[in-house]
């Protein structure tokens, strides 16, 4: 059975978390030089609520498993660190860029990662649509369409690429991966 | 001397068949996701080289290609003499554009130029700056293998 995937919770969770980076943002904006500490805790906050609840949307369920927990922290704190990186710069600049603010708006995509995560159940994947392996990095609207086979931990895995924009990563997987296999839990070459 | 002696956490086992196909979807995933990039660099050639991924022992694996025109372009040549046949002479197009550019995982369009130069001595060509693709690639996956290999790990619990 085809497992397509809905991006409607997915689409919707982005809006809601861009938003309140760009609300962070634009008042960081305002207040600069002072106040990257708080826009950085403020970010981060957004990104672990927004992150967790990514995955469950993506996976299906109410509540986090000790393993989603864990895959959604890992998640999270990579993001962090890209942040802290991105906050040094901010707070050392000569002068506010506007650049900034759309680069800002990329941490709102990045829970992405934690969704496709919780949609393809944690299989051994390659790579995830948005985790920055594509040419169009943390944009990348593409999808994985997983189909349960027979049998048990049988898979097939395909890259769907995006209707509106696709990079030549994502094209180049979408023909290359049509679709990975995955027979008894191990991913075939 | 001093001793050692190891702790194992009680009640903890290991799968070793779980511990090995974790360690082969690992494998398996890094090479199928270097395997697209090295086919992203020649998707605009007109006659793309292939890549075959394999296995020479079961914890290692390899991407490859036996095109010469992508090993020549990947390692570079050096500056050298291009002289007409014998009794010939030597026909190109300028200005030339490379569809790629070094050390970036991509491919373009590239030109082969609109303007016919003809020599009847031959030219000297600058040589090839090396594409480097196999490099760029590898140092692309460093970065990225942990996140495969916890996605491995994740399977198999």
């Amino acid at each position: 059975m085809t497992d397509r995937p809905q991006h409607g919770a997915l689409d919707y969770l982005i809006s809601r978390s861009a938003r309140l980076v760009a609300t962070a943002t634009d008042a960081l904006e305002a207040a600069w030089p002072d106040g990257v500490a708080d826009w950085q805790q403020e970010l981060g906050r957004v990104l672990a609520r927004y992150g967790a609840a990514a995955f469950m949307a993506g996976a299906g369920v109410e509540a986090l498993s000790p393993a989603a927990s864990a895959a959604v922290r890992r998640a999270l704190a990579e993001q962090l660190g890209f942040l802290a990186q991105f906050a040094v710069e901010v707070q050392g600049a000569a002068a506010w860029q506007r650049s900034w603010n759309a680069r800002a708006q990329m941490y709102a995509e990045s829970i992405k990662n934690p969704y496709w995560q919780g949609k393809t159940k944690l299989l051994p994947l390659p790579a995830m649509p948005g985790d920055g392996s594509t040419q169009c990095l943390t944009r990348c609207k593409c999808l994985w369409d997983i189909a349960q086979l027979e049998g048990d931990e049988n898979y097939d895995c395909t890259w769907v690429i995006s209707a509106v924009e696709h990079c030549q990563t994502c094209r180049q997987r979408a023909e290359t991966w049509a679709p990975l296999q995955i027979r008894g839990g191990e991913l075939q070459l | 001397m001093g001793q050692s002696r190891v702790i194992l956490p009680k009640g903890f086992s290991v799968d070793r068949a779980r511990q090995a196909q974790a360690i082969t979807n690992v494998l398996n995933a890094t090479a199928l996701a270097m395997k697209v990039d090295f086919e992203v660099t020649v998707q605009t050639w007109n006659d793309p080289a292939g890549f075959q991924i394999a296995s020479p022992t079961p914890y290692s694996r390899t991407v490859g290609t036996d095109d010469s025109v992508y090993s020549m372009l990947n390692e570079g040549t050096k500056a050298h003499e291009i002289r007409p046949k014998a009794g010939g002479i030597l026909v190109f197009n300028t200005p030339f554009r490379a569809k790629t550019v070094p050390n970036r995982i991509s491919s373009g369009p590239g030109s082969k130029g609109g303007n016919q130069v003809i020599s009847r001595h031959g030219v000297r060509h600058p040589g090839t700056t090396a594409r480097a693709w196999d490099t760029a690639i590898a140092q692309k996956w460093q970065k990225l293998i942990g996140a495969i290999m916890q996605r491995a790990i994740d399977a198999s619990v």
